[in-house]
């Protein structure tokens, strides 16, 4: 027995030995064959990885082949520098860029990626500003509320992690052939009219949210158990701070970020909080004109990706990366755009911006700042915004981009979407705070409360909120 | 002076490449099980967000994890839902497998389809109920509606998600069926042979000859079901992914939530350990417990 035990002692230290052997070759070989040959000659490789935002599509991935074989094939060559787009599904994107970080293996650059992807993982971005100011980079060109929204002071220190490639603002996506069957007018082109509110807007909504025997959300034997068509929806889609954000305080301020400006006490308690939540549970129980569901589990009536294409949906206020669905929507009913109405007299477009950003400890900076100017070159630039289909965050490209929407879809007022730039929300509806993503489900969580009827009043559904996020805050800062 | 060859033993020399034919798996336990648990009780006492190099921190996430509401709300679902799922699936399991051992007329194809469910991976049996449990369109609320009913929101409303789940799991008590099946054929047919004899009644034969003999079958899928249950994942995954309003947050999901999401590797290594020493403690009890109501034909009692 003993004999046995040693045998297979041996047999262990053996194949571990092998293992490190074989390793350790590995390793001794890379190195001593890159010191071997001539280091101006070694070629260095910089890796894209995306999947944090779009890109990931197959089409999208042919431009993404195209760009990096043009690259290295002219600047690549000039400069000793070869680029790799890594494209990992969105789903996996965070967990794998964690485990390539941790094996040393960071991506040097990635993107497109949004807000959200960036507050994540905020420790991790290189910041910018030597390199633009080393060579004088011209961030005139881009809009100027954009290129801010990826400045960040974090911890006492600012910095700027990205420039915009694109960017993705809110709006009204509205079934033309639901308001002809209300006989209603369309949600006006232009933003900020006065007259356009969202007690207008429910009370449209009311009128188009149908029971399974026809009557509306106005009719006093209304079923809501049995809706078969909505007026509105748009809340379960978007972050909590979306809705949250068209809230300001006495001084004209939007509350969107839910703590002091030192990220160290939460201010979820606050009435203009409490009205959010007021205003949301209004929406489903007192004026009955959105599902009463959790985003989670996807609302069955609309199916999952998709509520205003399940033709069952008069208005849907929702991003305009929703483009992927225009193709469906074309084929089964007449759709437009129109502006968000004012809430106490503030217009707000909670706004997605895409980025590219360069990782703190990836090994060749330097060379990634090469690759990243080429990236946002004009041309290069152009082409990639067309591959995201956000509009271009660079000014002098927005014309062209209204000019070849018109040209596909002459009927959509397009312009909507450009306009709504100037009613960007402030702080973005993703930007970042202490313990990001806990703070955020405890959002998420506070909403779906009220969504599913979990809850008591709006006031202790902020409250139980405000202690919640108090706790992550605290921890995140005694950790500091 | 002539070396004398030893004799090896048979038994050594077997013993030998026993244990070279399982070398391997003991280098994959070692690399890929032991290792990774051992680091996983160190990472339980640090702050870790799995890019950073780990920060010791003690006892913190185990204070932490006691006092968070949303911890014990998590195993307070996990053992709700073993409570009612756990003996409602060996008793399914156990009278399916007592009417498929009486002799009835297709009895291949019907031990086929209550044994199907088991072959569907988990992640599979969700998606397939997600649509059955639609409360617009699903076939569920189909026939309640033709029956006069009105059919709740199954995975909407959180008063029935956790419903949903006991369904999946009868849905799936064929796989414990196969286990009894085999039970009850290994019943000697001399003593039914004899109760018969005696007068017994078939309840009676129940209830003082197969019961008894099955009690080991019993016991090995009350082991494997409770650590099944606290182990529960995929199906809440794709269905509710804890939702709505945190009504199916199963212990395993809210740890995957931590561990995944909020990338506190540490916090979740805790509640993994919490977990292990749960199921270890309830296995223990149910092995010691196993001693007044488990019958081994070859045991004497004391």
């Amino acid at each position: 027995m003993r004999k046995a035990l040693t045998f297979v002692l041996v047999a262990l230290l053996l194949m571990s030995t092998f293992m490190v052997a074989s390793c350790s070759k590995g390793g001794s070989s890379s190195s001593s064959g890159s010191q071997a040959k001539t280091p101006a000659k070694e070629k260095v490789k910089i890796q894209i990885m995306v999947g944090f935002g779009t890109g990931t599509d197959p089409s999208q991935i042919a431009v993404h082949e195209e760009l990096q074989a043009e690259f290295n094939n002219t600047v690549g060559k000039e400069k000793g520098i070869e680029i790799e787009f890594l494209t990992v599904p969105y789903s996996d994107a965070a967990t794998k860029f964690t485990t390539l970080v941790a094996a040393g293996m960071t991506p040097d650059i990635c993107g497109p990626v949004g807000v959200m992807g960036v507050a994540q993982f905020i420790d991790e971005w290189l910041d910018l500003t030597p390199y633009i100011e080393k060579d004088k980079i011209d961030l005139s060109v881009y809009d100027d509320q954009l290129v801010e929204s990826n400045r960040y002071n974090v911890d006492g220190q600012s910095k700027l992690v990205g420039l915009p490639i694109g960017y993705y603002p809110s709006a009204l996506f509205y079934n033309e052939d639901i308001y002809d069957r209300a006989g209603l007018d369309y949600p006006p082109e232009e933003w900020g009219t006065a007259d356009w509110t969202y007690d207008k807007l429910y009370e449209q909504a009311r009128q188009m949210t149908l029971d399974m025997w026809g009557s509306d959300a106005n009719d006093p034997d209304f079923d809501m158990d049995n809706v078969v068509q909505y007026g509105y929806d748009g809340t379960d889609w978007s972050p909590w701070r979306a809705w949250v954000g068209k809230f300001f305080d006495e001084n004209g301020k939007s509350v969107a970020l839910g703590m002091t400006d030192d990220y160290k006490t939460a201010t979820m308690n606050s009435p203009e909080w409490v009205r959010a939540f007021a205003e949301l549970e209004r929406m489903i129980y007192k004026e009955k004109v959105r599902p009463r569901s959790d985003a989670a589990a996807g609302a069955s009536l609309f199916g999952d990706a998709d509520p205003l294409g399940s033709n069952r949906l008069g208005v849907w206020e929702t991003f305009s990366w929703m483009s992927y669905a225009f193709e469906s929507w074309d084929a089964n009913f007449s759709w437009n755009i129109g502006a968000i109405p004012s809430m106490d007299g503030h217009v707000v477009s909670a706004t997605n911006i895409d980025t590219f950003v360069m990782c703190r400890s990836a090994k060749h900076p330097d060379e990634a700042w090469e690759v990243y100017k080429w990236l946002f070159s004009d041309k290069v630039y152009s082409r990639l915004n067309h591959n995201y289909g956000g509009i271009p965050a660079m000014k002098n490209l927005q014309a062209q981009w209204l000019d070849e929407q018109k040209a596909e879809r002459p009927n959509i007022n397009w312009q909507v979407l450009l306009d709504a730039g100037a009613y960007a929300d402030n702080p973005n509806n993703e930007s970042w705070v202490p313990g990001y993503s806990e703070v955020w489900n405890e959002m998420e969580f506070a909403m779906a409360s009220i969504i599913s009827g979990l809850y008591d009043t709006p006031e202790q559904v902020a409250e139980d909120l405000n202690d919640e996020v108090q706790d992550i805050l605290d921890e995140y800062w005694a950790s500091k | 002076m002539s070396r004398q060859k030893r004799i090896v033993p048979q038994s050594e020399r077997y013993s030998r490449w026993g244990y070279a034919f399982i070398t391997p798996w003991i280098i994959g336990f070692l690399v890929f099980t032991f290792l990774p648990m051992l680091f996983s009780m160190y990472l339980s006492f640090t702050d870790y967000d799995t890019i950073n190099t780990p920060r010791w921190v003690g006892f913190q996430n185990f204070v932490k994890m006691f006092t968070k509401p949303e911890m014990w709300h998590s195993l307070w679902i996990t053992v709700k839902f073993g409570v009612i799922s756990l003996p409602l699936g060996i008793i399914t399991g156990f009278l399916l497998a007592y009417l498929l051992n009486q002799k009835i007329p297709a009895m291949k194809f019907w031990r086929t389809i209550f044994y199907l469910p088991a072959m569907i991976s988990g992640v599979v049996v969700a998606m397939l109920w997600r649509g059955l449990f639609d409360d617009q369109y699903g076939i569920i609320n189909f026939i309640l509606r033709t029956a006069g009913l009105r059919g709740p929101q199954w995975l909407l409303d959180p008063k029935y998600t956790l419903y949903c789940f006991l369904f999946l799991s009868v849905w799936g008590a064929g796989g414990g069926m196969v286990v009894y099946l085999s039970g009850l054929q290994s019943i000697p047919t001399a003593l039914y042979e004899a109760a018969e004899i005696d007068g017994c009644t078939k309840f009676q034969q129940l209830i003082h000859i197969t019961i008894p003999q099955m009690t080991p079958i019993f016991f090995f899928n009350l082991i494997m079901g409770l650590i099944g249950t606290f182990q529960y994942f995929a199906e809440p995954m794709v269905l509710t992914k804890g939702g709505p309003a945190d009504s199916t947050m199963f212990y395993n999901l809210y740890l995957y939530k931590h561990a995944f999401q909020f990338r506190n590797m540490g916090y979740a290594s805790a509640l993994a350990w919490f977990l292990f020493a749960i199921v270890l403690i309830l296995t223990l009890l149910v092995f010691k417990s196993s001693e007044l109501w488990v019958f081994y034909e070859s045991e004497v009692k004391k």
